[in-house]
C-alpha cells in the first residue's frame, strides 16, 4: 500500500495520520501548514466546490467570453474548472494526497476569471475562488509533501499508444473525474488516457482487453453527474480500470452541400451548433454542454425538435465506432453485423456504452428566416397535451414541446431565488401551468393562433426574461392580487389590458438582470444579457445553454421517456404517476417537458425530481422514487422507460420504439423486483 | 393431318385475339378488385399467370408464333374461363382493350382439337421436388403456363426451360431457394411484373430477367393483418398496395403505396415506394419495422437481426449496379400514417416549370401537405382522361389555350390549404378536378369553341378559367356527369361505368391518390419507359435534368413529357420522372428508345447531385441516408467508360 | 487451488451440490450455460466452462480448452474477459450488473436470462465458498 495522509478535525485539534504499510503511527501535529487548511479559503472553496453539479458549462465558450485556456491546453479534467473543484473536495476528504502532478495543476491557473463568469451565469458559483484556494493550500506545503507517482506497466503501455503526456496514473488527475464517471468512494484503481484518433481508441481496447482491465469512455460526462447520486451509479460507473476521456477529438466540418456535418467524440452541441448557423443551418439540439456523439449514443438525442428532425438513427447518416474487441466499424460498412437493430422489451437494459462513438456524420437543417416563438399558455396539462399532439400529428413547428411552469422558471430565471418566485406568482396569481411551446415559419405562426385564443409572443417573452428578477417583488403586490381573482388571468395577462401594467412592473433591461449577480460581473451580465441572443427563443431552444440552470446548485433526476400518444388518458395517467411518486417521497418534483416524435406518433417525457447530492437520504429518496416509477410505467405499458431508452440512440427507431411495449405480466413484476434485488444487493 | 387443322386455325380463331393481346402492356389491373366489381375467378382459384386474363393474353401471342404447342393444362386453363367479363370492365377502364375475346376465343381454339393434339410433357425430377415443397398444385413447367409469363419475368425469346413454383409461406419459399442452390438452378421471384414488364421493353431486357430456371411466383403470400396498436400492418409478398390500402383505410389509416396493382413488398424491395407522400412518409426503410427476406443460400433473415450481416448499407457509387435481386422479400411490417378528417386535393396550375418549381419546393421544404409533386399537364390529363384520345384533347386544350403545363399538385389539411391559398394565385380545387374528370369527354369540343379562343387571348388564361367568372361557362361547356364519362366506353358497358362514375371515390382527389388505381392509364396500348431519379433539390439542376431528357427525347422522335416531381427529406431531394412514350409494336421505336436510354443515362451520370432511377433499383430496403448522402459527383468521361463496359457485359450483345 | 483447474472444478462439483437447494436456490430449473472466459493471464488463451442443469440440480460441470464444449449447443453462451468473471466469483460484481454493464455477452434468449439472474447469484456465492488463487 502507499502512502495515505488523513488529516481529521477533532476536538479543535488536528490530527495527521500516516498510514505506512497498514501499520498507523498517529502523529499530533498542529503546523501553520495545516492550520492553512482551516482558513477560510480551503472552506470556502470546500462549499463551493460541494455546491457544484458537474455541469459542464465551463468546458466550452457559451457566452463568447473564453473558456478556461488551462483546461484547452492540457486536456485533462483536472486542469478545468470543474476539476479543481473536485480535487478540493477528494483532498479534503482524505481520498487523496497531494503528488507533483498537483504542482503542476495549480501552476496552470493563472486566474483569468473565464470561468467565474461562465459558472456564475449557470449556478451562481465563483469556481475561481476553488482554483485560488488550491494554489494557496499547494503553496503552503513542502516539497516531502508531494507524493511521486511512478509509472506502471500499464500506463507505460497506454502512453505508447498515445504518447507520454496523454497517459496518466496520477491519482490526483484522477481523481478529478469523480462523479463524471468514478463513484465516490471507490479506491482511485484507474488510468486516464486521452486519445485522438480512431487507431488509438482501437489499441487501447485491445490493450485493455489483453491486460484484463475494464474501460469506459468519457466525454461530456453530464449524463452521468446526474445518475451518479442515485442507485443507478452502479449500472453506469467504472469500478476500475481505463478512462477513455474523448476530449481531443476535434474534427468539425460543415458539408452544406448536403446539409451534414462530421463532428468528432470531443465536440460540443453548442460548437456543432455555432459551426452550422455560419451556414445557415441548424443541427438537432441536445443540451449545450452535452458532446454530439455521446449524447447521439446515450439518448439518441433528446431535444424538442424531434418530431420535425427525427431521432435516434434518422439524425445521422453514418457513426464511427469502436466495438468491445478494439475493431473500427462505421454503420455504412456493409460487411459487419447489422449496428441498427436491438432487442425490444424491458429486459435490454444497457447501462454502459457497447461501443465508443468516435465520429458521428449528422444531419443539418435549413435555418428560415422567418422563424418564430409562439408560447401558448395552459392551467391544466390535459389541454396542453391535447393541442401538442395535435400539432405533432399535422406536423405543425420544428420546436414542438409543452414546457412546465417549474421548467420555463429554470429557464427564464438568473438564479434559483428568482426561479421560485417565478414559479410562485404563475402558480398563485396567474394560474400559468403549462405552456406549449412552438418553434415556427410565419404560416405556421398564422395557422397556431387560429386555433387558440391568446399566445405569449417573443416580445413578452423577453420581457420576462430581463424582468425577471422583479418577480420577487410581484408576489406580495397588489397588481397579483387583483389578477389573480379574475376569471382567466392568463387571458388578461396575455391577451388583455393587464399585459402593460405587467411590463411596467417588470421594468425588463439588461441593468436590471445584471444587478441579481455578483457586484465585481454586473457590468459583464449587463453586456451579456443585451445580446439579442439571450432573449431570442429560437436561439436559446437551438443553442440550449439554459438546461443546465436546473442543476445549480441542486441535482434532478429526470425519469420518464417515451409513451405511444394515442389513448389520451394513459398518458396523463402516467403523468400523474410521476406525480405521486414525487409526493410519496417528499421530493420537490416537477413535470418538465414533453415533445412529440415519429410524426407525433410518441411522445417522449421528462418528469424532474430536485434534492440536495450531498444530502444521503435524499439520494435514496431519489433512488426509491426512480425504480418505483420505472416499474409502474412498466405495468401500464405502452411505454419504455427511461432506462430502456438509455444507449440505444445508435439504432434505428424502428427497432427502439415499436413495437407497442405491452403492460408486463405479473411474472414478469416478479422478475423486476428480483433484478432489483440483486442490483441493491451489492 | 392435324398440323393443318391447326394452322387454319391459327388464322382465323387466334387473330382477332392476338391483335388484342398484342396492345395489352402489362398493366396488371386484372389482378385487383380496383372497381369493386370482383377479379378474375379462375385466376383468384389457380394463381398462375396463366389464369388471369393477362396471361390468357401471352398464351395466344404465344401459341398463334408456334412458340409452344398445346398442352393438358393448357385445356384446363382455356376452359377454367367463366367468361363472367369481370375482366372487360378492369381492362376497358385502364386500357380499352377486351381481354375476355382473348379468353374466348382461347377457349373456342382449345375444345376444337383432338386430344392427339395435345402434348404430353415428361416426367421431371426437379419438378417432382418441388411439388413435395409447395404441394401438387403449385410447381409446374407447363410450357402454356410458363408461357403466361412472358414479358413479366421473361423475354419473348426464352424458351420454356422454367419452372413455376408459387409457395404460400416463408418456410416454403426457403426451401425452394436451398434446393435451388444445391441443385445449381438459377431463380427469380416476381411480384406483379409492372416494372419488369416496363423494363423488358428495353435493351435492359436480358439484365433484368431470368433466362432458365424456377420463377417464384409469390401471389400466395397473402398475409395481411392490421395492428392498430401500432398503427403497422403485417404483409405477405403477394398483398397489392390496393389491397393493403383498402384493409388500413377501415382503420382510419394510410399506408405509403405506389401503383396500386404492385405488390407491396417487392414494391418496396425494387424501388423503396416512390410516390407524391414522400415528403412525409419517407423512403426506403422508413417504412417498414422490419422485413423477412430469403438470402442468396436460402436462408431467413429478418432486418431486425442484431446477427445478420447489415442490411440496411449500401453505396451508390457508378459500379453498384443492381438489376436483379439477390434476396427475396416474402413479408414486411409497413408503417401505417393517420388520415385527418380534413384533408383535401388542392391543385395549382403553372404555365413554366420555373414557377411551378418555385411554390412546390416552398411547401416541401416546409413540409406543407402530406401528398406532394409537381406534374406536367401530360401526367394530369392521363389522370383525369378516359382515353388516350381525350387526353390527347385535353393536353391540347391545356396548352393552346390555358398556357397550363404544369400542376403542383397537393394533398393536404385545412391549414396547409390557408397557407397554399396564401401562395397561389389560382387554385384548382376538388369540385373543379370533379367537373373536368366527369366532363373530359367534352375537351375535343372545346378545342375549337369560340369560349375558348376569346380564352387564350386573355392575360392570364388560368386566373380566368379556375378562378375567374369564365369558370362557370367551363363547368357548363363540360357539362360534368357520370352518365357522360360511361358514354365513352363499349355500349355494352355502359351502364356499368355510369355506377363506377357515380361513386364518390372516383372524383376524390384525396382518394385517387391514395388507392392509385389511375397510373396504369399510363400504359393504355402503348408503353412508357421512365428517365430520371433522385436529384438534390435545387431548381436549376431540377430544370436542366428536364430540358435534357426533353431534348433527348426530341432527338429520338420519342414522344415525351415530364411526369411527376416528388420530394424526399424535408425537400432535400426531389425524384424526377420523365416519361418517353413509344409503341411497343415497333420496332424502330425500340430502336430509337434504346438509344435515347443509353444517351440520357449517359448524360444522367455526368450530373452532379443526381442518382438514376437504375441505381436506385433493388435498394429499396436501405436507409435512404446511406444511398442519397452524399449524392454521386457526377462520373468523369474515363469513369463512363468503365461503366459503358460494365453494362455491355449485363445488357449483352 | 488454482481458479478453473480441475481440482477446483471437482470441488465445485461437490459443494454446489451440498450447499444448493434445487428448489429455493435453482428454481427447479433445467438449462445449460456455457462460458467462453477470454484473455486468461499469463498466455491469454480461452477457456470454456460448461453447466447444465436438470430440476434445478447441477448435472455437468465441464471444462475445455479446445472449443469441443460448443458442441454442447448449450442454451445460453456467456463470453466475457477473465477479470469479469473474477469479479463475478468474488462477488464484487454481480451477475446483472455484469450484463447490463455489457462486460459479459449473451447469445439466447434475453428475456429467459434475466429469469435465471439470482439462480446464477446464488450458484456464484456457492463457488465463491472455494479457496481459489485466481
Amino acid at each position: 500500500m502507499t502512502n495515505f495522509l488523513s488529516i481529521k478535525t477533532f476536538n479543535n485539534e488536528i490530527y495527521i495520520n500516516f498510514y505506512l504499510e497498514d501499520t498507523i503511527l498517529g502523529v499530533e501535529m498542529t503546523s501553520h501548514k495545516v492550520l492553512a487548511l482551516e482558513k477560510t479559503s480551503f472552506k470556502g472553496a470546500l462549499e463551493i466546490a460541494k455546491k457544484g453539479t458537474h455541469c459542464g458549462m465551463c468546458r466550452f465558450d457559451f457566452l463568447g467570453s473564453g473558456v478556461c485556456p488551462a483546461g484547452i491546453k492540457k486536456g485533462f479534467l483536472a486542469y478545468w474548472p470543474q476539476g479543481r473543484m473536485e480535487i478540493v473536495k477528494q483532498l479534503y476528504s482524505g481520498r487523496i494526497k497531494p503528488t507533483e502532478k498537483l504542482k503542476d495543476i495549480v501552476q496552470s491557473c493563472n486566474l483569468c476569471g473565464f470561468c467565474d463568469k461562465q459558472c456564475n451565469f449557470t449556478t451562481q458559483l465563483r469556481p475561481e475562488k476553488v482554483a485560488r484556494a488550491l494554489k494557496e493550500y499547494v503553496e503552503s506545503l513542502n516539497e516531502s509533501d508531494f507524493l511521486q507517482v511512478p509509472e506502471d506497466d500499464i500506463v507505460k503501455g497506454l502512453r505508447k499508444i498515445v504518447g507520454e503526456e496523454w497517459a496518466t496514473n496520477d491519482p490526483v488527475i484522477i481523481s478529478s473525474y469523480t462523479m463524471t464517471i468514478i463513484p465516490k468512494d471507490k479506491e482511485l484503481n484507474y488510468y486516464i488516457v486521452m486519445p485522438e484518433n480512431e487507431e488509438q481508441v482501437s489499441k487501447i481496447v485491445k490493450f485493455a482487453n489483453k491486460n484484463n482491465i475494464p474501460y469506459q469512455p468519457r466525454s461530456g460526462g453530464t449524463a452521468f453527474s446526474a445518475a451518479a447520486p442515485t442507485i443507478l451509479v452502479k449500472g453506469i460507473s467504472l469500478e476500475k480500470g481505463i478512462i477513455i476521456d474523448m476530449y481531443r477529438f476535434k474534427k468539425l466540418e460543415i458539408h452544406p452541400e448536403s446539409q451534414t456535418a462530421t463532428v468528432g467524440a470531443g465536440i460540443t452541441m453548442f460548437e456543432l451548433q455555432k459551426e452550422a448557423l455560419k451556414h445557415k443551418l441548424r443541427a438537432l439540439a441536445a443540451e449545450a454542454g452535452a458532446h454530439v456523439c455521446s449524447n447521439i449514443l446515450t439518448t439518441g438525442i433528446i431535444s424538442t425538435w424531434g418530431n420535425k428532425y427525427g431521432a435516434f438513427a434518422d439524425n445521422f447518416i453514418d457513426l464511427t465506432t469502436i466495438d468491445q474487441e478494439g475493431n473500427i466499424l462505421k454503420h455504412s460498412d456493409w460487411e459487419r453485423k447489422n449496428p441498427y437493430s436491438t432487442e425490444p422489451g424491458f429486459t435490454n437494459l444497457c447501462l454502459s456504452p457497447n461501443v465508443i462513438v468516435t465520429e458521428a456524420v449528422v444531419k443539418l437543417h435549413p435555418v428560415w428566416d422567418d422563424e418564430k416563438a409562439v408560447l401558448v399558455p395552459f392551467d391544466n396539462i390535459r389541454d396542453a397535451y391535447r393541442l401538442l399532439i395535435k400539432l405533432g400529428k399535422r406536423e405543425v413547428g420544428l420546436s414542438l414541446a409543452v414546457l412546465s411552469r417549474k421548467y420555463l422558471a429554470e429557464f427564464l430565471s438568473p438564479t434559483l431565488q428568482i426561479s421560485k418566485d417565478f414559479n410562485y406568482v404563475c402558480k398563485n396569481f396567474l394560474k400559468l401551468n403549462y405552456v406549449v411551446s412552438v418553434i415556427c415559419n410565419k404560416d405556421e405562426k398564422k395557422v397556431l393562433e387560429e386555433m387558440v385564443d391568446y399566445t405569449i409572443d417573443e416580445a413578452l417573452m423577453k420581457s420576462l426574461i430581463l424582468g425577471a428578477p422583479r418577480f420577487s417583488d410581484l408576489r406580495d403586490s397588489e397588481f397579483m392580487k387583483i389578477l389573480s381573482e379574475e376569471e382567466d388571468p392568463l387571458k388578461s395577462i396575455f391577451a388583455g389590458p393587464m399585459r402593460n401594467h405587467l411590463e411596467k412592473a417588470l421594468d425588463p433591461s439588461p441593468e436590471n438582470v445584471a444587478q441579481v449577480f455578483d457586484k465585481d460581473l454586473q457590468d459583464f451580465f449587463k453586456k451579456i444579457y443585451s445580446k439579442p441572443e439571450m432573449t431570442d427563443i429560437v436561439w436559446l431552444h437551438a443553442f440550449r445553454i439554459l438546461p443546465t440552470r436546473m442543476m445549480r446548485q441542486q441535482m434532478f433526476m429526470g425519469p420518464g421517456a417515451s409513451m405511444w400518444t394515442d389513448d389520451e388518458d394513459h398518458y396523463i395517467n402516467w403523468i400523474k404517476m410521476f406525480d405521486e411518486m414525487g409526493e410519496k417521497y417528499k421530493l420537490e418534483h416537477s413535470l418538465g417537458f414533453i415533445s412529440p416524435l415519429d410524426h407525433g406518433k410518441f411522445a417522449y417525457m421528462e418528469y424532474d425530481y430536485y434534492y440536495d447530492h450531498n444530502n444521503p437520504d435524499e439520494c435514496e429518496r431519489i433512488s426509491k422514487s426512480l425504480i418505483e416509477s420505472m416499474k409502474k410505467t412498466l405495468i401500464m405499458g405502452k411505454g419504455l422507460t427511461i432506462l430502456n431508452y438509455l444507449f440505444k440512440g445508435i439504432y434505428r427507431k424502428e427497432h427502439v420504439l415499436y413495437p407497442i411495449p405491452k403492460a408486463i405480466s405479473k411474472e414478469e413484476e416478479d422478475l423486476f423486483d428480483e433484478l432489483i434485488d440483486t442490483v441493491l444487493g451489492d | 393431318m392435324a398440323q393443318d387443322k391447326i394452322l387454319t386455325m391459327k388464322k382465323t380463331d387466334l387473330l382477332e385475339a392476338v391483335k388484342i393481346a398484342k396492345k395489352g402492356t402489362h398493366c396488371g389491373m386484372c389482378k385487383v378488385d380496383f372497381l369493386g366489381s370482383g377479379v378474375c375467378p379462375a385466376g383468384k382459384k389457380n394463381g398462375f399467370a396463366a389464369y388471369w386474363p393477362e396471361g390468357r393474353m401471352e398464351i395466344v401471342k404465344a401459341l398463334y408464333s408456334d412458340k409452344i404447342k398445346p398442352t393438358e393444362e393448357l385445356k384446363k386453363i382455356a376452359n377454367s374461363c367463366t367468361v363472367c367479363g369481370i375482366c372487360d370492365k378492369q381492362c376497358n377502364f385502364t386500357t380499352h382493350l377486351r381481354p375476355e375475346k382473348v379468353a374466348k376465343a382461347l377457349k373456342e381454339f382449345v375444345n376444337r382439337l383432338d386430344d392427339t393434339d395435345f402434348e404430353k410433357i415428361p416426367e421431371d425430377k426437379t419438378l417432382n421436388q418441388l411439388r413435395m415443397i409447395v404441394g401438387e398444385k403449385w410447381a409446374t413447367n407447363d410450357p402454356a403456363i410458363i408461357v403466361s409469363y412472358t414479358k413479366t419475368i421473361i423475354t419473348p425469346n426464352a424458351g420454356v426451360n422454367f419452372y413455376v413454383v408459387m409457395p404460400k409461406t416463408t418456410e416454403e419459399v426457403a426451401e425452394v431457394v436451398k434446393y435451388a442452390v444445391n441443385n445449381n438452378i438459377p431463380y427469380m421471384p416476381r411480384g406483379n411484373g409492372t416494372l419488369l414488364a416496363m423494363f423488358i421493353e428495353t435493351l435492359l431486357a436480358k439484365a433484368v430477367t431470368l433466362e432458365k430456371g424456377i420463377i417464384f411466383d409469390l401471389r400466395r403470400l397473402k398475409e395481411l393483418k392490421i395492428d392498430e396498436d401500432n398503427k403497422t400492418a403485417t404483409i405477405g409478398a403477394g398483398v397489392t398496395a390496393f389491397e393493403l390500402q383498402k384493409e388500413a383505410y377501415k382503420h382510419g389509416l394510410r399506408a405509403l403505396v405506389a401503383e396500386a396493382e404492385a405488390h407491396l413488398c417487392v414494391n418496396i424491395a425494387s424501388v423503396g415506394i416512390i410516390s407524391t407522400w414522400g415528403n412525409t412518409y419517407g423512403w426506403g426503410s422508413d417504412n417498414f419495422i422490419n422485413a423477412t427476406l430469403i438470402d442468396s443460400k436460402g436462408n431467413i433473415i429478418h432486418h431486425n437481426d442484431e446477427d445478420l450481416v447489415n442490411p440496411y448499407s449500401t453505396n451508390n457509387s457508378f459500379t453498384n449496379l443492381t438489376l436483379t435481386p439477390s434476396t427475396i422479400i416474402t413479408e414486411a411490417n409497413v408503417k401505417l400514417h393517420q388520415i385527418f378528417e380534413d384533408e383535401e386535393a388542392v391543385l395549382v396550375p403553372f404555365e413554366n416549370l420555373d414557377k411551378a418549381l418555385d411554390l412546390a419546393l416552398e411547401l416541401a421544404k416546409r413540409n406543407i401537405g402530406l401528398s406532394l409533386a409537381v406534374l406536367s399537364s401530360k401526367y394530369l390529363s392521363e389522370f383525369i382522361c378516359p382515353t388516350n384520345e381525350i387526353a390527347n384533347d385535353f393536353d391540347f386544350i391545356a396548352k393552346n389555350y390555358l398556357k397550363f403545363n404544369y400542376v403542383v399538385d397537393v394533398v393536404c389539411d385545412k391549414y396547409d390549404k390557408k397557407i397554399i391559398a396564401e401562395l397561389a394565385d389560382v387554385i384548382i380545387d376538388q369540385k373543379m378536378m370533379k367537373t373536368l374528370i366527369l366532363g373530359s369527354p367534352r375537351f375535343a369540343s372545346l378545342k375549337n369553341s369560340e369560349f375558348f379562343k376569346i380564352l387564350s387571348e386573355e392575360k392570364n388564361p388560368l386566373k380566368a378559367i379556375f378562378a375567374g367568372p369564365m369558370r362557370v361557362h367551363l363547368e357548363k361547356a363540360l357539362d360534368p356527369s357520370p352518365k357522360q364519362v360511361a358514354k365513352i366506353y363499349d355500349e355494352d358497358v355502359h351502364d356499368f361505368f355510369e355506377k363506377v362514375y357515380s361513386r364518390p371515390e372516383m372524383t376524390d382527389v384525396v382518394w385517387l391518390h391514395a388507392f392509385r388505381i389511375l397510373p396504369s392509364r399510363l400504359m393504355r396500348q402503348r408503353m412508357f419507359m421512365l428517365r430520371g431519379g433522385y436529384i438534390i433539390a435545387d431548381k436549376k439542376k431540377i430544370i436542366d435534368l428536364n430540358n435534357m431528357l426533353n431534348k433527348i427525347g426530341d432527338k429520338y422522335k420519342l414522344s415525351n413529357a415530364l411526369g411527376f416531381i416528388s420530394f424526399l427529406e424535408n425537400g432535400k431531394f426531389a425524384f424526377v420522372e420523365y416519361d418517353y412514350y413509344f409503341d411497343h409494336l415497333d420496332s424502330d421505336s425500340h430502336n430509337r428508345l434504346n438509344q435515347a436510354i443509353v444517351e440520357t443515362l449517359q448524360l444522367e451520370l455526368k450530373i452532379k447531385g443526381l442518382l438514376p432511377i437504375e441505381y436506385v433499383f433493388h435498394k429499396g430496403l436501405f436507409r435512404k441516408e446511406h444511398l442519397f448522402y452524399p449524392m454521386p459527383k457526377g462520373l468523369s468521361d474515363d469513369e463512363l467508360k468503365i461503366l459503358g463496359e460494365m453494362v455491355q457485359t449485363v445488357v449483352g450483345g | 487451488m488454482k481458479f478453473l483447474s480441475d481440482e477446483w472444478i471437482e470441488t465445485a462439483k461437490r459443494i454446489t451440490d451440498e450447499k444448493l437447494d434445487p428448489e429455493r436456490d435453482l428454481k427447479k430449473a433445467t438449462t445449460s450455460l456455457l462460458n467462453i472466459i477470454e484473455n486468461i493471464p499469463p498466455d491469454g488463451i480461452r477457456i470454456y466452462f460448461y453447466i447444465s442443469v436438470k430440476n434445478g440440480k447441477i448435472i455437468d460441470m465441464l471444462l475445455d480448452k479446445t472449443g469441443s464444449l460448443l458442441d454442447k449447443d448449450a442454451e445460453f453462451v456467456v463470453t466475457g474477459n477473465y477479470d469479469t468473471f473474477v469479479q463475478i466469483l468474488k462477488g464484487e460484481m454481480s451477475t446483472l450488473i455484469a450484463l447490463i454493464k455489457n462486460r459479459v455477452k449473451i447469445k439466447g434468449d434475453k428475456v429467459k436470462a434475466f429469469k435465471f439472474v439470482k439462480s446464477i447469484d446464488k450458484l456464484n456465492s456457492c463457488l465463491k465458498e472455494i479457496e481459489t488463487e485466481f
